[in-house]
């Protein structure tokens, strides 16, 4: 039994490894591609339950050989898997998304000639994800780590012939590789005081030494958890990574990457609350996180961009759990906000990827009115949006009950800062969260872009127009804002264009496609009843009156947001930010220009080293050339050809033997 | 058993000097000729290498009794590894050759300098003694010399001279210095057996004396690793050497510096190199840097890979410059993943050079991706091996290195090592911004034109082999480590746990 859950366990990595492999090597065929890799997500998923029934069966032996300790002297590294009821209910989480995702992308890239690659670099996505997960040793952990990094620059850049999509995947890399430096180090302290990489061994040596230089340690592994989970201020690769197709999107942004750095502090939780100074910086990294992209989600003209800001403010709710959390109460509340944020946002990721293709892209001004037009996805989209706003009792509420209880827990346990800075900030993301997504569904649910231009040329007919913002951000996108905001007539040929419904020429959603989206719509809405099972660590309980104050927050955003957009002919609130602050949110405040200031910093210093290296280390190599043809120019001047000269030197030749014979004597 | 040995050494001995001195005349003329007879000594010598690794026969003759010189040979777990790799590159540079034929002289010179760099590289690994160690290591330079001068990138000759002028007599002035070291060290010690003296630790020598021979064989030795600042020979040396010179260049003649310093420096003189070691490292650390931040901006594809070269052993010098097991057994793996990764991506630059006429990555060019995938897929995979990619060849060498230089032996500089473990770091970094940069250069982009021919037969078969190396090393770097570690805790010395 125990044996059998071992290897089981071995397969989950295993598995998707080998269909990554397998499907590389088949890539030119589509169909045998989407087999292996679907096949693979079944099979994965199969294992991965198959662990979680073994976990909570009986005993069993947690730690589980992989490829056989290193021999490295003095320091151990036997690089094994652990399990337990964390990691394994996380596998299942995990496998679920990666199944529904490979079975929406055998649909959304059907006619992509790049499929078998894309289908492969995710199945090696997820044998990385699962192999953070399991790993029972902090090298394997990097490991699972990197290679998921390497296969979101693979994926953010599928489509490489488009410049935006090359630029976005390098971004991506080197920000979160950046971040990865501090994590590296961090990591190498861990593992230097325990002289082991195994991580029950090391959390046993540590948990008798707190200190400063635990807390160093773990400031260091949160600069790369902040890079990975797009926290400030690494966040910015994140929104630029929708380059990628959609399905990319969902994997990178649900359960796994940007989720990674959760698990891995989950992981070291028995540790990471010995350090105090370590969980406030968390806190306040969260804080700041958390507020600032719900805002910017907010004035996002983009919606595949707003649920990308979204993301990054719902990692840092789940990340704030593990900031605040009681020792008592420990990593439950995260991991359980984790699985319930993978589901629904895999669930919006994928819908709004559907609706995509149906209208033809992603901004606000196209997907206007989307789901009144297409309404099989009025459901999903409105489960996904009101879990992520946390309205009871969808998955979303019931885990962002869990985070508010465990702050106030630790306000009225030990008072500390960490605790009601995030008591404060989750409460204002609430409404926030609210906010946005109320945004959304109007625009989703308002007129679709050829109602509009029908509707504004009705009331153009009656009466002056005060506010045409539909038509001025059709008129910006043409023409950057050239149009006044009170130019009433529509230009003739925006409207032509717009008055074309988009012929998407995809073919229509296929059965498994649709099952993907309707499983994970299903898991948001039921899923908090997880929490009345003994497969996550948390305590089935949940403070009312917190409960109550978050609804009314959430109705309160609902209500302004709604009464804000009904004053405007477009459905979107978000236009009463006026163009160029819409604009201004869309460049995310400018944090990519510090980037690129930052990167040229470097490329200055690289131009001064080329320098240096000709004109310096290499002028003295060159130098002895000049020397030598010096000396041999001089010593050939010595030599005059007359014998007098001749002569002198021999007498000089013998007065200088002579000398030092005597001198020497 | 011993047979073995003497055999993988006299078949390119033969072979080589056969096609040198009499080839011209002979049948072997003939281009396809030479290099079936190169690629049948390759094959042979190879298959006596692994029997001899797997044997493990030790060859003990009298050669000079009166300067107490033995013709010394044997096989442990340090050299294993690298004898694996140079037999197994002196094949692959032959196949590669056979869909890419050398230009400039006779083929028969081009195979014949290929078998006597092999026979140099095999000897030095083999050798067991260090003055025999010492003229192993010289057979290798002036056929290396000729295959630069002759048969490297002609369309500029005076560069082309500058190059491998600049490449033997650099080289050459390490040797001095190596041999004077030799020498020294061999007077000092009493024997010239390498296994005595690193039985030894270092015992019976005074401190200063072995500082000042550890010195002499450190500057020797870095010039040929090459250790920043004693590098500038190598980026012009790859621009112009054909691509087998290249590939036995940077995947064999670099890591007989490395070895060496193992072999002449850590073991036999402890104390010495001690106390040298944090300038040792610090030197190092600095190319890990220079090499990566020249990187950035290099706009030829070959000099970029030289400095990415230097980049590459800093990390090597930084493990071997710790005094831990784990520093060794971190240098040792980072030399054979280096060995890997630089011949993958010389062998893929260098057929790229040839069909676009140059290695310039300013010049826009059709994206490997769109035109040519299997190449595409080569370089991906090489630049990520590159960049340290965790679960590649590149990562543990580079990771243990660095973890090493954090928890150094007791006699080192704790705070200095943890500062150039730090910086170390930030060189993986580097490593990611130019490997990117390569990418979005000539993999990724929409160009399709002027549109070239993908690998196949030869070269295709010669990259997939090292692509599969650097995955299978990558997942299973046990492979290396365990041949390795006997002899590494030997050296150190160092109580396990």
């Amino acid at each position: 039994m125990s044996d059998l859950l071992s290897q089981a366990s071995r397969l989950v990595v295993l598995v998707p490894f080998v269909a990554a492999l397998l499907g590389l090597s088949v890539a030119r065929r589509r169909l045998a591609s989407a087999v292996i890799a679907c096949t693979g997500a079944v099979v994965t998923l199969l294992a991965g339950s198959y662990v979680l029934y073994g976990v909570h069966d009986g005993p069993f032996t947690p730690e589980v050989s992989t490829i056989g300790a290193l021999p490295l002297g003095r320091l151990q590294m036997p690089l094994h898997l652990l399990l337990d009821d964390l990691s394994a209910i996380v596998v299942v989480a995990v496998a679920i998304v990666g199944l529904a995702i490979q079975f929406f992308t055998k649909w959304y890239l059907h006619d992509d000639d790049r499929y078998g690659v894309f289908t492969a670099s995710v199945s090696l996505f997820l044998a990385g994800m699962f192999l953070v997960v399991l790993s029972g040793d902090l090298v394997l952990t990097l490991v699972g780590w990197e290679v998921m990094g390497w296969c979101s620059y693979l994926l953010i850049g599928h489509n490489s012939r488009r410049e935006s999509a090359r630029r976005a995947a390098t971004k991506a890399f080197l920000v979160t590789r950046t971040a990865d430096l501090a994590f590296v180090i961090g990591l190498i302290i861990l593992a230097t005081g325990a002289e082991t990489t195994s991580i029950p061994d090391l959390m046993a040596t540590w948990s008798h030494l707190p200190g400063a230089t635990l807390t160093a340690a773990f400031i260091c592994l949160l600069s790369g958890i902040a890079g990975k989970s797009a926290q400030f201020p690494f966040h910015d690769w994140l929104p630029d990574a929708m380059e990628g197709p959609t399905p990319a999107s969902a994997l990178i942004h649900a359960a796994t990457m940007v989720a990674a750095g959760t698990f891995v502090l989950a992981r070291l939780f028995p540790i990471f609350v010995l350090s105090d100074p370590a969980r406030l910086v968390l806190a306040v990294i969260t804080a700041v996180t958390m507020i600032g992209s719900a805002i910017l989600a907010f004035g996002q003209s983009d919606l595949k961009r707003l649920l990308a800001y979204s993301t990054i403010s719902q990692i840092a709710i789940m990340l704030s759990a593990l900031a605040i959390a009681p020792v008592s109460t420990g990593a439950g509340p995260a991991v359980l906000y984790l699985m319930s944020h993978a589901m629904f946002k895999a669930l919006l990721f994928l819908s709004i990827g559907w609706l995509s293709v149906l209208v033809a892209g992603t901004a606000a001004v196209k997907m206007s009115g989307g789901v009144r037009h297409h309404k099989q996805l009025k459901l999903p989209i409105a489960v996904g949006l009101l879990s992520l706003a946390g309205v009871p009792p969808l998955v979303g509420f019931v885990a962002k009950e869990f985070v508010l209880g465990a702050a106030h827990d630790n306000t009225s346990e030990t008072g500390s800062a960490a605790g009601w800075i995030v008591l404060l900030a989750v409460g204002l993301s609430v409404a926030l969260t609210a906010a946005y997504c109320t945004r959304a569904w109007l625009v989703l649910t308002h007129l679709t872009p050829q109602e509009a231009v029908t509707y504004e040329a009705s009331i153009q007919e009656s009466r002056e127009v005060e506010d045409v913002s539909l038509s001025k951000m059709f008129a910006g996108s043409a023409s950057e804002g050239e149009i006044a905001p009170d130019s009433a007539p529509l230009p003739d040929p925006i409207v032509a264009e717009i008055q074309v419904e988009p012929e998407h020429g995809h073919a229509d959603i296929d059965g498994s496609a649709r099952w993907s989206v309707g499983l994970l719509a299903f898991l948001s809405v039921v899923g908090g009843l997880i929490i009345f099972t003994p497969l996550v660590p948390v305590e089935p309980h949940i403070t009312w009156w917190l409960a109550a104050g978050s609804l009314l927050l959430i109705l309160v955003a609902g209500g302004a947001v709604r009464s804000m957009a009904q004053v405007h002919g477009s459905g979107d609130a978000a236009d009463r930010l006026g163009a160029d602050r819409m604009a201004m949110f869309d460049r995310g405040f400018g944090t990519d220009g510090l980037y690129v200031a930052a990167a040229s910093r470097v490329v200055q210093l690289a131009r001064i080293v080329v320098v240096a290296d000709r004109e310096v280390i290499d002028a003295y190599v060159r130098g002895t050339v000049v020397a030598t043809r010096w000396v041999g120019i001089a010593s050939e001047r010595a030599h005059t050809r007359k014998p007098s000269s001749y002569l002198v030197w021999l007498l000089l030749g013998l007065l200088a033997v002579g000398v030092s014979g005597v001198t020497l004597w | 058993m011993v047979i073995l040995l003497l055999a993988a050494l006299a078949i390119p001995a033969v072979t080589g000097t056969f096609l040198i001195v009499f080839g011209r005349g002979s049948r072997a003329a003939a281009e396809g000729n030479a290099n079936l007879l190169s690629l049948a000594a390759s094959v042979a010598t190879a298959a006596l290498v692994v029997a001899s690794v797997i044997a493990r026969p030790v060859v003990d003759q009298p050669w000079l009794p009166s300067l107490g010189i033995r013709w010394q040979f044997a096989v442990d777990g340090i050299s294993a590894p690298l004898l694996l790799l140079t037999a197994a590159l002196g094949i692959a540079v032959v196949v590669h050759a056979r869909s890419h034929p050398p230009h400039g002289g006779s083929p028969t010179m081009f195979y014949g300098c290929l078998q006597l760099v092999e026979l140099g590289a095999l000897a030095t690994f083999l050798s067991r003694d260090a003055v025999i160690f010492f003229l192993s290591f010289e057979v290798v330079l002036i056929p290396m010399w000729v295959l630069i001068s002759r048969f490297g990138d002609s369309h500029d000759l005076a560069a082309r001279a500058d190059a491998s002028g600049r490449f033997v007599l650099y080289t050459v002035l390490g040797s001095t210095l190596m041999l004077v070291g030799i020498l020294a060290l061999v007077q000092a010690a009493g024997t010239a057996n390498l296994d005595a003296l690193a039985a030894a630790h270092g015992a019976g020598l005074e401190r200063h004396t072995q500082v000042i021979i550890a010195a002499l064989l450190l500057v020797g030795l870095g010039i040929k690793i090459p250790l920043f600042p004693l590098h500038t020979w190598l980026p012009p040396a790859h621009t112009i050497a054909p691509t087998a010179g290249s590939v036995l260049l940077a995947a064999v003649l670099l890591k007989m510096g490395t070895y060496g310093v193992v072999r002449l420096v850590i073991a036999p003189l402890p104390i010495g190199f001690g106390a040298l070691a944090p300038a040792f490292a610090v030197a190092g650390v600095v190319g890990i840097l220079w090499g990566g931040l020249a990187c950035l901006v290099e706009n030829d594809l070959k000099r970029l890979i030289a400095y990415s070269s230097v980049a590459h052993m800093g990390f090597v010098v930084l493990g071997l410059s710790s005094g831990t097991t784990v520093g060794l057994q971190a240098a040792l793996f980072a030399n054979v993943a280096h060995g890997v990764v630089s011949a993958l991506l010389f062998f893929l630059v260098g057929g790229l050079k040839e069909r676009w006429g140059s290695s310039d990555l300013a010049t826009a060019r059709a994206a490997l991706r769109e035109v040519s995938p299997r190449l595409g897929l080569a370089l991906v995979v090489g630049f990520a091996a590159s960049l340290g990619l965790p679960g590649l060849v590149g990562f543990w060498g580079e990771f243990l290195a660095m973890y090493s230089a954090w928890s150094p032996a007791p006699d080192r500089p704790q705070g200095l090592m943890r500062v150039l473990a730090a910086v170390a770091v930030t060189g993986t970094a580097l490593a990611a911004g130019y490997s990117l940069r390569v990418l979005r250069l000539i993999w990724s982009g929409d160009r399709t034109t002027p549109a070239h021919a993908d690998a196949r037969g030869g070269e295709w078969s010669v990259l997939a082999v090292l692509v599969t190396a650097v995955l299978v090393l990558g997942i299973a770097p046990g492979l290396v480590l365990n041949s390795t570690i006997k002899d590494v805790a030997a050296i150190t010395a160092e109580v396990s746990r």
